[in-house]
């Protein structure tokens, strides 16, 4: 037992990091005119697009562990490419269904982008005929959304709007229930257990990019702090301050260590323990990253509100992936209600 | 990064899990916390010992096996997971003595420590010198080989079960406050003593107001050099805070599963309601149990524990305080009626996490300031 990283995953953890810090907006403005092409051939030539994917399918073959090592150095630069949603998230569901060795290859060359399809709550996986919308949060670029359809085989439907809505770094869309298109094979009848793994991976992951996006607002207000002078003194010195981001070190530091547990039990233990590990990590990340952001936000006062200032960025980051495979609330009655099955 | 057992961890606890099976002692355990609970958990100690279970990451020439501090995690999750009496609390005061103390000393002090055959207080806090603990004031004056002790200390935990202190005291008031602090250890029925337990809110009296007037000490009995008191303070406190180190996980694991057990016996529409909560303490439990594995992979790999122990207390109050908060909620009429002692001992019990071991306020400084690094005011 070691639950810190081994020098494989610190070695991916630092050239993911240096790679999006090269590639991160500096400002606000820099969201708008990001060259999202550019970025995506270099997570390519990184090896990140495919990281999941087995190495027989020209693929990293790496574990959920590496997947969330590289979607958190990405959410912690607050980089404005679909990475979680479709390579990351749009992988997992590809390989879960067993997608054919073609499509995995486009997925990993970067050449196939496909998106998830959630319900409207954006609290599951959207199946096809069902009322409601399909929504899916970070899917640029994509060339279809990934739904549930008949016989519990994926089908992809043709992407429909997109929005740079609440959150400023990733596009969401609508799936189009309609109008099929046609991606290729994409794997069979998804088993229960299947959907079952899927969620667990998705939850750790989605908990991974909260978990980098806190660490950097984190950063930030504390930075702030130091510089930001009243009183003839740095705001950081005062006690007040100093405790409301001690406390969200605290609550980022239970978050961090729960989701890299999430992570690794996605791969190595059973359903229901790696269900349990995901459900709480989500919801503990969910609560402590909204909390963390509204909290940098009030330590940076005034210039918090304004629209230069990047804490508002990493607010609307971490609300909408507090909202992605359900809220605090909805993972806390799927957590309570595993434990208290698996107890009677 | 590997959370699964290696072969020699897997064979330890299944080995202890049978243990636990065939040695742990029939319920109820003793609901006062006075005396008679503190024979109930030295005979635990003593046994648990005896099984080969505790002091695990000690020297072997000490008593203990030579382990790695993780073996202390598997420890709290098998004791949590069987319902026994929590894991003792060996070894936060036996730290600095095995950092700081000759191997004189540590032969002498450590193995009948660890074995629970003596028990030891810490006498730290000082009506004057609680938050701001290095402005201690009981003096300890050479005089030829031995020093002469004189002060008051309060807050000392189990002083009156207590068979020898570990004691800061200041050796030179004239350096200044951090400098002039030394550490001596001393039996407790050594003359000019004076222990009188302080009746605490749930009815018992766990610690005491400690006098000195004129004690004797020994020179030889002087932990480290004179003026490494301090650092060897927070050497104690900062394995005091590291949750591992006071078995704090396995009784948060039996709280939580008496919990889920009253949930499930509830009507329907109360269950519904107190489901999310008890759920919720369940993740405030396991933000503790994984950070705290966390840090002890770092101990194992050799870091002495730091300043970053102070997330780690922050982290068990928050699941000590919700815990208790559903402990009292779901036991409020028995409460009272003054029918369920035990209950009023956690929930209340939980409301001194937030100040044992340092105040939550000074946690916070400490992460902001050593953590975080944020700026000291002027």
């Amino acid at each position: 037992m070691d639950v810190t990283f081994d020098e494989s995953e610190v070695m991916l953890r630092d050239t993911a990091r240096r790679l999006a810090e090269s590639l991160a907006c500096s400002s606000v403005a820099d969201f708008e005119s990001f060259d999202r092409e550019a970025a995506w051939k270099a997570l390519y030539s990184a090896g990140f697009l495919g990281l999941r994917v087995p190495e027989d399918y020209g693929g990293g073959g790496g574990s959920t562990v590496d997947a969330s090592i590289v979607v958190e150095a990405l959410g912690r630069s607050l980089l404005p490419v679909p990475y979680l949603g479709t390579a990351a998230l749009a992988g997992e569901l590809l390989i879960a269904a067993g997608a054919s060795a073609e499509v995995l290859e486009r997925l990993a060359t970067g050449d196939l982008r496909l998106a998830v399809g959630l319900t409207s709550d954006l609290s599951s996986l959207a199946v096809l005929g069902q009322p409601g919308d399909i929504v899916s949060f970070d899917g640029a670029d994509a060339d279809g959304v990934l739904v549930i359809g008949a016989g519990r085989r994926l089908t992809a439907v043709a992407p429909g709007r997109r929005a740079v809505g609440l959150d400023i770094t990733r596009e969401s869309l609508r799936g189009s229930p309609n109008q099929t298109v046609d991606v290729g094979h994409l794997g069979g009848e998804l088993s229960a257990e299947a959907t079952a793994r899927f969620y667990a991976r998705a939850l750790s992951l989605v908990a991974a990019d909260l978990v980098g996006v806190m660490s950097a607002a984190l950063d930030t207000a504390v930075a702030y702090a130091a510089g930001r002078v009243q009183f003839g003194v740095a705001i950081g010195t005062f006690q007040a301050v100093q405790h409301l981001a001690a406390d969200q070190l605290v609550s980022l530091e239970g978050a961090r260590s729960l989701a890299e547990y999430a992570a690794w039990a996605a791969d190595e233990l059973e359903t229901d323990d790696a269900l349990e590990a995901a459900y709480c990590a989500k919801a503990y990340c969910t609560k402590a990253g909204r909390t963390l952001c509204e909290a940098a936000i009030q330590i940076h006062g005034g210039m918090g509100i304004t629209w230069d200032c990047m804490a508002h960025v990493y607010l609307k980051r971490a609300l909408v992936d507090g909202l992605a495979f359900g809220d605090h609330a909805y993972n806390i009655s799927l957590l309570a209600e595993l434990r208290g099955r698996r107890a009677s | 990064m590997n959370f699964r057992d290696g072969n020699d961890e897997a064979s330890f606890r299944s080995g202890l899990r049978s243990w636990l099976a065939d040695n742990k002692p029939e319920p109820p355990y003793p609901s006062n916390h006075g005396k008679e609970g503190n024979v109930f958990a030295r005979a635990w100690h003593r046994k648990m010992y005896s099984g080969g279970w505790l002091g695990l990451s000690w020297p072997v020439e000490y008593g203990g096996r030579g382990l790695s501090p993780l073996y202390d995690a598997i420890v709290n999750d098998e004791v949590g997971a069987s319902g026994a009496p929590p894991v003792p609390s060996v070894g936060f005061l036996g730290r600095p003595i095995l950092r700081f103390g000759t191997p004189e000393q540590c032969g002498e002090y450590l193995p009948p420590m660890l074995r629970g055959e003596l028990q030891w207080c810490q006498g730290f806090s000082e009506p004057g010198a609680g938050s701001d603990l290095a402005s201690l004031s009981t003096r300890a004056v050479l005089d030829g080989d031995r020093y002469i002790v004189n002060g008051q200390k309060v807050w000392t935990s189990r002083a009156q079960y207590s068979d020898w202190c570990l004691l800061l005291c200041r050796t030179r008031p004239d350096l200044p406050k951090h400098k002039g602090i030394s550490c001596l250890v001393f039996k407790m029925d050594s003359p000019g003593i004076t222990v009188r337990p302080l009746r605490q809110v749930w009815g018992t009296a766990e610690f005491n107001e400690v006098f000195f007037d004129d004690l004797e000490v020994p020179v030889s009995q002087r932990i480290g050099e004179d003026g490494d008191g301090w650092i060897l303070a927070t050497t104690v406190l900062a394995h005091e805070r590291g949750p591992a180190d006071i078995g704090m996980i396995s009784k948060f694991e039996v709280m939580l599963s008496r919990l889920e057990a009253i949930l499930a016996k509830l009507p329907e529409q109360e269950r519904a309601e107190l489901a999310p909560r008890v759920a919720e303490a369940y993740t405030a439990v396991a933000a503790c149990r994984r950070h705290v594995l966390k840090s002890l992979s770092l101990r194992a790999q050799g870091l002495p524990p730091g300043p970053e122990t102070s997330v780690d207390k922050l982290l068990m109050t928050r699941a000590s305080q919700c815990l208790g908060a559903l402990v009292f909620e779901t036991s409020a009429s028995e409460l009272v009626l003054g029918e369920n002692d035990d209950a009023l001992f956690e929930y209340l019990h939980s409301r001194a996490a937030s100040i044992y071991g340092g105040t939550e306020q000074i946690q916070r400084t400490i992460v902001a300031q050593r953590v975080l690094g944020m700026p000291r005011g002027g």
